[in-house]
């Protein structure tokens, strides 16, 4: 009887390992990978922040509180780090209001900067403009991956049959994904150009 | 020209978050150049591909790989999402490298991208990238010298990188008389061959002779293997050009500037 039993049990073994005992695992670590570069490039842009703010600062004399603004969303943004093992719903919700706060501030001040010809025309201020567009450009082809890979994992722990080992070995919960929408996002933006 | 990295940058922001799906197709990577939008004349083409050519033939072949994008529209894509598309399908530069440099243009759109590839970054910065586009690009583009603009602008990237090769660094109008200097040393070894006086013109005469039966000349006609045209024009720029190009599994993040003429 239990001798009879033995191939079936090689035999689900064997099955098993076609059915995430391999790929879970490596779908949390590419998950993980993802979200360090999320929040690397998070980083690289409230990196950026005081460069720009000091250079603006010495063109454009009225914008105080735009400033101060910028640097006020910048503090709240990089006090926000979750790991990959934290990263919950409302985790996530905290994180993206704490970094769109900030993406609004710098667009803010990005519209004040026109007013000041001097400002623009200013090298350094150029150069700022094209490392803040190229970290903005980052972070969403960072969240785009994000989202694909959370996406593949979500599949793996939730979708059958690789949802059964899950259960029985891993335990993970589907990863959050970007909601996309940032406050004030359904109404129309205003652009001065 | 100053506004237009404002107005790209707003229009990041507001775009970013809810990209549209893909537009316009993703074109085949026939070559170092691929001009759908037929911008770039064939001679500019030519140098262009030339320049890219030899980039990439450094280091055994695993020199950075520079790639020239010329569409005519973008169908209101940002730039940023069909360059990064373009991008991952064509995994410019080697693996593990990430050595791809893509330069997009959309001539109705007057966008202009290039694209870093991620092991590229520290040395091809975003302000870096954003100097080429306004010191390179936008004069040029602003007198439809498509061609003469990216080919500046790839000798800019690639010097950036410390990658430009030899004999490249500059204008291409010089480097074609470098080339016909060629012609007189030819010359010259002819004049030294016949002041050698009659026996080694007999010598040569019956060398010529065997050369011809063997290699069967004649089918070229009465035209001497010095004579006509032989050595002369693009003989030399071609190169054999005609190799394989394609990506190498290289990959991307993001890096680089965006620009408008």
């Amino acid at each position: 009887m239990t001798l009879a039993r033995l191939p079936l049990a090689l035999l689900a073994v064997a099955a098993l390992a076609g059915c995430g005992v391999q790929s879970i695992p490596q779908a949390n670590n590419a998950v993980a990978g993802a979200w360090a570069e999320v929040e690397n490039q998070y980083q690289r842009r409230a990196d950026l922040v005081p460069n720009l703010v000091a250079t603006v600062k010495g063109y454009a004399t009225h914008e105080q509180e735009t400033l101060e603004g910028v640097m006020a969303a910048r503090a709240q943004a990089t006090q926000v780090k979750i790991s990959v093992d934290q990263l919950t719903p409302e985790n996530m919700k905290k994180f993206e209001q704490a970094q769109s706060g900030l993406t609004q501030a710098l667009g803010k001040l990005m519209a004040v900067s026109e007013a000041y010809p001097n400002l623009k025309a200013n090298e350094n201020f150029r150069d700022l403009q094209v490392q803040l567009e190229g970290t903005e450009n980052r972070i969403s082809v960072a969240r785009r991956r994000y989202i694909q890979t959370v996406q593949e994992f979500n599949n793996l722990v939730t979708v059958p049959p690789t949802s059964f080992t899950n259960s029985l070995f891993y335990h993970h919960a589907a990863k959050p994904q970007f909601t996309a929408t940032t406050a004030g996002a359904a109404e129309a933006p205003k652009v001065k150009f | 020209m100053t506004r237009g990295p404002v107005a790209a940058l707003a229009l990041l922001l507001l775009v970013a978050p809810l990209r549209a799906a893909p537009e316009i197709p993703v074109p085949r990577l026939t070559g170092p150049v691929v001009d759908p939008a037929g911008a770039v004349d064939a001679r500019w083409e030519q140098r262009l591909g030339d320049l890219s050519r030899a980039a990439r033939a450094q280091n055994g072949g695993k020199g950075p790989q520079l790639q020239y994008l010329v569409v005519s529209t973008l169908d209101g894509e940002p730039i940023e999402s069909f360059s990064m598309r373009v991008a991952e399908a064509w995994k410019l530069g080697t693996k593990g490298r990430d050595d791809g440099v893509l330069l997009v243009v959309a001539v109705k759109d007057r966008k202009v991208r290039i694209e870093v590839g991620g092991g590229l970054e520290g040395g091809l910065t975003d302000a870096q990238s954003g100097r080429i586009i306004r010191s390179a690009i936008v004069p040029a583009f602003r007198e439809n010298r498509y061609g003469e603009g990216l080919y500046a602008a790839g000798q800019q990237v690639l010097g950036a990188l410390g990658a430009l090769p030899q004999g490249m660094s500059q204008a291409p109008r010089r480097q074609a008389a470098q080339k016909q200097v060629d012609i007189p040393i030819l010359g010259g070894l002819l004049g030294f061959l016949l002041g050698m006086g009659a026996p080694a013109l007999v010598l040569l005469v019956i060398a010529f002779v065997v050369i011809r039966a063997i290699a069967g000349f004649g089918g070229r006609g009465p035209r001497g293997p010095w004579g006509g045209g032989g050595f002369g024009g693009g003989g030399f720029s071609g190169g054999g050009g005609g190799g394989s190009w394609s990506g190498g599994g290289g990959g991307f993040s993001g890096g680089g500037a965006s620009g408008s003429w």
